[in-house]
């Protein structure tokens, strides 16, 4: 709840216009509908005693009649424009949320906190954020209506018959306080059982589906089969728990609504025989019973979805501090130095560096040292799992080390500015992330404003120049899903294609020609070469053809780095592949 | 999100003239989707209208409730007229209250559990028709079948539970009390009547452009998810190129584009809920001045003789409001409907492919079971596969009995892959036979034979859970001894002392937290603990491993071809150089290139 209150906070924050307006706005329908209904009952009772009392009109019935129309006009253009108005900013709010969001998926991710990075994980942050649109338009719209609403109507009722207005009161705070509980604890812990059920069973799906293959033969078909059938019925029970809480929530309101109109009609009809309200007044009483529960049904509608928000909630608020923190972090640093490159001296040196996964496990590198001086290349191999890779994230900022430190250009990369580092160095790797947009949007990525020329050049260093020119869109050619697809050796020069367009001092190449077929590495490589002469490069591989032009070559085995020395020994190249 | 797009499409099908006005009109062609809706649901459809009945009869129980109260509150007014004690009335209404709750919450549970049966019938029979499919089969991606089994199958939920109860309502709760009306009064009656089924067409003229205008809007939708997901997937990239600041730029840029574009379409939508405000906000008002101006004796028409009574007025005016809440139960229902129907949409689109297979799997059954020798060889005759119009393999003869290494090089596509399938059984031959023992695979029964074969695919799948389990899928009563033996073999016992917990630690799904190479080598330790395995497969078991690994790999082998026949699909010429036998597959035909006996390091 308090992740959900913060949220809606910051929301007034940002469109208070549209927050406070909305709010507003939606108790002038609310209001008339109760309006509509209270004089339509009093206009008739009134005319019914101006009727008994043989035409001596006690009551001006223009007056009322028109009051009923104006009431029935609020209504109806109130509740539109309201609608327009609270919508309005729910979008607003939810386009920078995203971003919010966005920001702290990233700085989760640069410091190694993030846990889970699988495709599951990623759509759920997105649903949580289209989740929380509700907040303003199911909780507090309605919630805040209902309460205000209900006192107005309390005060203005008070004068007529107070015991009637206490009965009144009374059991519409009693449908606040059943409706209330939907946002408690036990909803909320029901909410997450739900999802977990739901996790358990696309797992288990997914792995039913795609290893089928390897199930079949190993004999767990139809055990799989079975753990995944009891994940749906634990998702079938939770769900249907769910929903008749939801159904009985809205029955008891229903049920209550009815009761309020019992009780608030005996309570005005006590206080006409007590004599102390007049005649006409019972139906107002009675009209505005039927019409004040409609606030509470509308509210009972929306609460099933209030636990599911209190869960996005604190999600979402637990990234949007990890966005702010990581703001401030940046903030901090962008005072630093810019690196210096200059010939003689380390472009990057890494003292020693420890690292582990996790600070229980087994630490990958330990007292790790390396000096690249400036317009070296150096070539780092090992074997699979020794930590190679770790080495490079590390080196890019992307991993951080429990102990060491890394300079580059002279400069501590623990103080050194964003912008800074990124234009220093780049990492060149097996992955490549192709993004679902253009060839151009995807190339601007390392440069926002390079010109199409750029582009050109960049792609006819990289060796994609021809197939470019080929599409019929030529840079406009979309990437991903429908578009074109690349192969594995053609996503790999985009990547270094970009790169390019950066042209940094520092090169790190990360398994570069890893699950590539010999004659399209060799083309990569070439490539690479090409556009890194001059630079200081750092090459992980365990590829015999990576190690061509190497200056220097070390051994990473046992968390440790050992020169060796060129040309290489019979021994070291036997560790090599060799295709 | 979903849920606010209720907003647009609650109130903007056409069909909510069709089903309130009940004037079903014919020729409107029904989606797939939605016929296979109506099949799968056919079931429970008996619960779900007995449930919805209930219901009906507890909104229907307001009119004598309404009837006590203006009864009652006449009384007190015109003492003369006919009146009711207020305490009796009370008590009465608070009577039918309990009553009125009891049905509603026994007829909601009712429809409640009846989708919650349906459902599980839906997912049940979707797991076992995954099943029982051929694993050669070609499926979309685990992650959407996934999401069918997890979200489109529980959409039908409040469809069936929530959706379909409320329109069964919506025929029968507002004529009733447009007949009570009529009772008292035929001119307030006349006034419901035309007001009533003008909300439906009001809300169809105004839906149909919604609907145009939602369906883009959907789209837009579906690109903002996406946008978000696929900058997220590359988050290291954007980073590494310091883009991530424009990332969150785009981000809010086509968030703002997004809100435009909806608001144009809820601009749209709305005026149709507005088009149910207004007449319901009209019809209160014109029977509030109806009744005034009758009870003042000014106006004296709309009632059968007898002028209109204050008793009569009031329960007309109380009935007014209930006459509109079921059509406003339907339209924030609505979503569910749509919800419901995109769901079936995606689940036909499934069930037709998984049916397409599931006849070629039936063939194979329903032949004698023979049980399967301890010993033989493995026999391939003139096996021709193709599919589609391609021809891929083309009379291919083999022999595998004796303990030895058999390498198949060639490269990529050429059908390695579907020679490993077909003498797994997971693809049909068009032409010849495969036998072990001199009988045809199928005659052991496909799974015996499977389950007889040890597999390292090129692709190992591991599985959620911890080391032990996904290696004691091979050899069930193997203990750690031997567990630990087998990582040894495959050169991969070092993830004993990675992974925190040893053999009891977890692997996470798709065996996230290893490597490729390690998950290879682990696969290969899981093939080398069936012990009694016939036959020993893989597929590129060296693909991706550095040299010393894979030397590793191709020693372990070698050691399990000492006790039987073990069959390489590679083109790594450290495998190949070890092979006691190498065949080559060219264009669909397997020749064999050269013999050699004897041990090779």
């Amino acid at each position: 709840m308090r992740s959900s209150l913060r949220i809606i906070w910051l929301l007034q924050k940002e469109e208070p216009l549209a927050f406070w307006g909305g709010l507003i706005l939606a108790f002038i329908p609310a209001i008339a509908g109760i309006a509509l209904m209270a004089v339509s009952g009093y206009f008739i009772t009134a005319t019914a005693l101006a009727g008994l009392s043989a035409g001596a009109i006690v009551y001006s019935t223009s007056a009322a009649s028109n009051s009923i129309r104006l009431y029935a006009f609020m209504r109806i253009f109130g509740r539109y424009v309201e609608r327009v108005i609270t919508h309005d900013a729910t979008f607003r709010f939810l386009a920078n949320l995203r971003s919010g969001v966005f920001r702290g998926l990233v700085a989760r991710e640069g410091n190694g906190t993030s846990s889970q990075r699988s495709a599951t994980a990623l759509s759920r942050v997105v649903s949580d954020v289209d989740q929380l649109d509700g907040l303003f338009l199911r909780l507090v719209v309605p919630l805040s209506s209902a309460t205000i609403i209900t006192g107005l109507t309390l005060v203005i009722l008070w004068d007529y018959s107070p015991m009637a207005s206490i009965a009144l009161g009374a059991v519409q705070a009693a449908g606040l306080t059943v409706l209330a509980r939907s946002g408690g604890h036990r909803q909320k812990a029901q909410a997450r059982k739900l999802n977990t059920a739901r996790d358990a069973l696309r797992v288990r799906v997914s792995d039913l589906v795609r290893g089928r293959r390897d199930l079949s033969v190993f004999g767990g078909l139809e055990q799989q089969r079975l753990s995944a059938l009891k994940a749906v019925n634990q998702l079938d029970e939770v769900q249907e728990q769910n929903e008749l809480t939801e159904m009985r929530n809205q029955a008891v309101i229903s049920t209550m609504s009815q009761v309020m109109v019992a009780v608030t009609f005996l309570f005005a009809a006590y206080s006409y025989q007590q004599g102390q309200m007049e005649l006409q007044h019972i139906a107002l009483f009675a009209f505005v019973a039927l019409a004040l529960p409609e606030l509470l049904i509308s509210l009972a509608n929306s609460a099933g979805s209030w636990s599911k928000m209190s869960g996005a909630a604190d999600r979402v608020r637990s990234l949007l501090t990890s966005g702010q923190d990581s703001e401030a972090l940046q903030s901090a640093r962008s005072g630093s130095e810019a690196p210096v490159f200059e010939a003689g001296k380390d472009a990057l040196s890494l003292k020693d560096i420890r690292f582990a996964y996790t600070p229980k496990a087994a630490a990958i590198l330990e007292g790790v040292d390396l000096a690249l001086p400036t317009g070296s290349r150096t070539v780092i191999i090992g074997p699979s799992g020794a930590g190679k890779s770790t080495l490079a994230a590390i080196v890019a900022r992307l991993q951080t080390p429990q102990n060491g430190s890394v300079q580059i250009g002279g400069v501590e990369l623990n103080c050194l500015a964003e912008d800074k580092l990124r234009a220093a160095l780049t990492v060149v790797g097996q992955r490549t992330q192709i993004f679902h947009s253009t060839i151009a949007e995807n190339l601007r990525i390392a440069r926002e404003d390079a010109s199409d020329a750029d582009l050109w050049e960049a792609l006819s260093h990289a060796g994609l120049k021809e197939l470019v020119e080929s599409r019929q869109e030529k840079l406009e050619t979309r990437l991903g899903e429908g578009g074109l697809g690349l192969s594995g050796g053609e996503g790999r020069r985009l990547a270094l294609a970009r790169a390019y367009l950066r042209d940094p001092e520092i090169w790190v190449a990360d398994e570069l020609t890893e699950g590539l077929d010999h004659a399209t590495a060799d083309t990569v490589l070439a490539s690479f070469r090409a556009m890194t002469r001059g630079k200081t490069v750092l090459m992980v591989s365990h590829r015999a053809s990576e190690l061509e032009c190497a200056d220097r070559v070390l051994v990473l085995e046992d968390g440790k780095l050992t020169e060796v020395t060129l040309p290489l020994s019979d021994e070291i190249k036997d560790r090599l592949r060799d295709d | 999100m979903t849920e606010n797009l209720a907003d647009i499409t609650e109130l903007s099908d056409e069909d909510v003239a069709q089903a309130s006005a009940h004037a079903k009109k014919r020729g409107r062609k029904k989606s797939a989707g939605q016929i296979w809706l109506q099949d799968a649901v056919r079931p429970e459809m008996k619960l779900v209208k007995r449930g919805a009945m209930l219901q009906g009869i507890s909104e229907l129980l307001w009119i004598p409730q309404a009837a006590l109260l203006a009864l009652a509150i006449a009384g007190l007014i015109d003492p003369k007229g006919p009146g009711l004690d207020p305490f009796y009335a009370t008590a009465s209404i608070l009577l039918l209250a309990v009553i009125r709750h009891f049905l509603r919450v026994k007829g909601g549970g009712i429809a409640v559990r009846a989708a919650s049966k349906a459902r599980h019938r839906l997912e049940t029979s979707l797991l076992s028709n995954l099943t029982n499919l051929s694993p050669a089969t070609e499926l979309p991606a685990s992650g959407k079948i996934a999401s069918i089994a997890v979200d489109h199958i529980q959409a039908i939920g409040p469809y069936l539970g929530r959706f379909l109860p409320i329109q069964s309502r919506l025929s029968l709760v507002p004529l009733v009390l447009l007949a009570s009306v009529a009772y008292v009064s035929w001119f307030a009656a006349l006034c419901l009547l035309v007001f009533g089924p003008l909300v439906p067409v009001f809300m169809a003229i105004v839906g149909i452009r919604a609907k145009k205008a939602s369906d883009q809007q959907l789209g837009v939708l579906a690109d903002m998810g996406g946008l978000l997901l696929d900058r997220l997937r590359g988050m290291e990239t954007l980073r590494l190129f310091g883009a991530v600041k424009r990332s969150e730029d785009d981000i809010r840029k086509l968030g703002g584009e997004f809100r435009m574009s909806t608001m144009r379409v809820l601009r749209i939508a709305f005026l149709s809920s507005t088009a149910l405000e207004l007449f319901s906000a009209a019809a209160i008002a014109l029977t509030a001045i109806y009744v005034g101006f009758s009870l003042l004796g000014d106006w004296s028409f709309g009632t059968y003789g007898s002028p209109l009574t204050l008793a009569g007025g009031l329960f007309v005016l109380m009935i007014v409001p209930e006459y509109f809440a079921p059509l406003r139960a339907y339209a924030a229902a609505y979503h569910d409907r749509a919800a419901g129907l995109a769901a079936a949409d995606h689940i036909v689109e499934l069930q037709k492919q998984l049916e397409n297979d599931e006849q070629k799997a039936s063939v194979a059954e329903g032949m004698h079971i023979v049980p399967l020798p301890a010993t033989g060889a493995l026999t391939i005759r003139n096996l021709s596969v193709s599919r589609g119009q391609r021809s891929i393999l083309t009379d291919v003869n083999l022999a595998l009995g004796e303990p030895e290494l058999v390498v198949v090089k060639g490269p990529s596509g050429t059908g390695k892959s579907t020679l490993m399938d077909c003498i797994l059984g997971f693809l049909p031959a068009d032409q010849g036979q495969i036998a072990y023992g001199g009988l045809p695979i199928s005659s052991y029964g496909l799974t015996n034979w499977q389950q007889s074969i040890s597999v390292l695919s090129q692709n190992p799948e591991l599985f959620h859970g911890t080391l032990r389990a996904n290696l004691r899928r091979a050899g069930e009563s193997a203990d750690d001894a031997t567990l630990t033996e087998a990582l040894k073999l495959a050169a991969v016992d070092e993830l004993l002392a990675k992974i925190p917990g040893g053999l009891s630690g977890q692997i996470g799904e798709d065996g996230k937290g290893l490597s490729l190479g390690e998950r290879r080598r682990f696969a290969l330790a899981r093939a080398a603990l069936r012990k009694d395995a016939r036959l020993i497969i893989a597929d590129e078991p060296t693909a991706d491993l550095d040299g010393t690994t894979a030397q590793k790999v191709v020693t372990a082998l070698k050691t399990l071809a000492r006790n039987k026949p073990v069959l390489v699909a590679t083109h790594d010429p450290r495998v190949v150089g070890s092979a006691d036998r190498v065949l080559t597959l060219k264009e669909g035909v397997l020749v064999e290139v050269s013999e050699r006996e004897g041990e090779q390091q």
